[in-house]
């Protein structure tokens, strides 16, 4: 067994943890080590072969590859140690960590900080309960899409895919372009569950969108046969009657993403239930000391823009931690989302320094009044679930705050 | 007289109008419900010569993964997508690739270069 001890360990290499050892580094700590469990650093980003990233970051319009190769530069650049093919088994609460790769054997590491960024996974059928037969044919987006591009294969001709988030749409155009029939998307939800130019992927290949639809049964012993859809009435239950079977050999499900927090668990760091991720102050810190977050293991992000932001952040206040120079909040203020608004991140706040909370909603609305606290309203001229809201707090707007307060909601008036 | 009204949706922010545009004899009549000006260009050119990023993927051979990603250095003609991606399925480039090498120069014509977006080594 190997132990060691690092100044910083960062578990997960993709777009998060790259910009948090990339930070901590630049911000003179000496031994940061990323440990990933795949065969190379990106995470996501290297299957995601189509453009629209780094809007913000770069303002240039990359690929997910092209995105995550200037990270990878800047990782080999900086001599940044990193172990691939890794897995992280347990975190201690006293930040020990004990991974286990083929040329290393078992590891057993500590280090004065760690940064969480495993991000997030997709939820597969099992946690839908489609009922139905049990063939081949049924694959997870993000699995589909890493078979085609990374892999080399098509994994169907005639596909439907189920729910309409980002990678679901972005999915039934790579199917097209590549001449496999689309033969629609299904949405429970009255709206589209991704971005709004993401649905531009569907008008293009002329693909039919089922909104307030579920699948309600899957057809075929070895393959895919077919899928039978329903309409749903307003509390979500199937309308008898109103099915159509859509005959297709394969079904891809694009049902959500969930934030991979099993180690966070096992190290018994505080969750919050609306994110499904790590409850963190301003600094990124989670409950336990010294145990940093960020990207999409903190909650789902829809641009990797923002995952690179909180990536450096989280990054930057480990190193600090490291170095002594992180004292802590001179105050702790616990946000607390209510009415139609889902999360806020981060949960808690000093209310002493300027910055920026990431929000999601539950149902879309217009002109809409964000309400901190009391005193603060942020106008919004139009909110949706699948856009994440920023809330920014000015130093002016943190004058109006209550001092006294410990805890805060975030609301919202319509 | 030939009318029709198209429905575009902008993707130039999150407010995402639905812009419909009226056509009389293949021009443009009418822009509505563009919330700003680059939102009517936007729409208009989505009338006049719709044009998207274009990105595959091309066979490697002797990779270490067994396709390389590759994208368009411009936008292309929306009509020009399929061809493009038929053209391209019949490539195959050798390994190495370096991300930003040219994998079809000048690709159908249209001005544009067809360039990897990642390296892939030697298997």
């Amino acid at each position: 067994m190997i132990k060691r001890k690092l100044d910083i360990i960062v578990i997960g290499g993709g777009a998060a943890g790259l910009a948090a050892a990339i930070a901590a580094k630049e911000s003179g700590v000496n031994s940061v080590l990323v440990l990933e469990r795949n065969p190379e650093l990106g995470g996501i980003l290297p299957q995601c072969i189509h453009t629209g990233f780094g809007l913000h970051y770069f303002k240039e319009n990359l690929t997910g590859p092209e995105y995550i190769s200037r990270f990878i530069s800047r990782v080999h650049d900086l001599e940044i140690e990193y172990k691939v093919e890794t897995m992280v088994l347990e975190l201690s609460p006293r930040r020990e960590v004990w991974a286990v790769n083929q040329h290393d054997g078992l590891l057993n590491l500590k280090a004065d900080a760690i940064v969480l960024a495993m991000g997030c996974r997709e939820r597969s059928r099992g946690a839908l309960c489609i009922p139905g037969m049990r063939p081949a044919g049924i694959f997870t987006a993000g699995t589909a899409q890493r078979l085609m591009d990374i892999e080399g294969f098509l994994p169907g001709r005639k596909v439907l895919i189920l729910g309409s988030g980002d990678v679901g749409l972005i999915m039934a155009r790579r199917f097209a372009m590549e001449g496999a029939e689309v033969m629609g998307v299904v949405e429970v939800a009255p709206y589209p569950g991704g971005l709004d130019r993401n649905l531009q992927c569907l008008r293009d290949f002329g693909i039919p969108l089922y909104l307030r639809h579920a699948a309600t049964f899957i057809h075929g012993s070895d393959r895919v046969e077919a899928v039978t859809i329903s309409r749903l009435d307003e509390s979500g239950k199937p309308i008898a009657g109103e099915e159509k079977t859509i005959e297709c050999d394969t079904l891809i499900l694009s049902v959500g993403l969930i934030p991979e927090n099993e180690l966070s668990k096992g190290a018994g760091i505080q969750l919050d239930p609306n994110t499904g991720g790590p409850v963190v102050d301003e600094n990124m810190e989670t409950s336990i000391e010294g145990v940093f977050a960020c990207g999409n293991v903190v909650h789902v992000h829809d641009l990797v823009d923002h995952v690179t932001q909180s990536g450096e952040a989280a990054g930057k206040n480990a190193a600090k931690k490291v170095l002594g120079e992180l004292p802590p909040l001179e105050r702790r203020i616990h946000l607390r989302p209510e009415g139609n608004i889902r999360y806020v991140v981060p949960q808690i706040i000093s209310g002493e320094r300027p910055l920026t909370l990431f929000s999601r909603v539950k149902k879309p609305a217009s002109n809409a009044k964000i309400i901190v606290g009391e005193k603060i309203s942020i106008h919004k001229r139009i909110v949706k679930p699948p856009e994440l809201v920023t809330i920014k707090l000015t130093s002016e707007l943190l004058k109006k705050l209550n001092p006294e307060k410990k805890e805060l909601t975030v609301t919202m008036e319509e | 007289m030939d009318r029709e009204t198209r429905e575009v949706i902008c993707i130039l922010c999150p407010v995402g109008c639905r812009i419909t545009v009226e056509i009389e004899d293949g021009e443009i009549s009418k822009i509505e419900n563009a919330g700003c000006k680059r939102g009517r260009d936007y729409a208009e050119q989505e009338i006049k010569s719709p044009v998207r990023d274009f990105f595959t993927t091309v066979r490697v051979k002797d990779g270490k993964i067994p396709v390389v990603s590759v994208r368009s250095t411009a936008p292309i003609p929306k009509r020009m997508l399929m061809r493009c991606a038929s053209e391209l399925a019949r490539i195959v480039v050798p390994a190495p690739v370096r991300i930003g090498d040219v994998i079809v120069k000048n690709i159908m014509n249209l001005g544009v270069d067809i360039v990897a977006t990642k390296s892939v080594e030697k298997a």
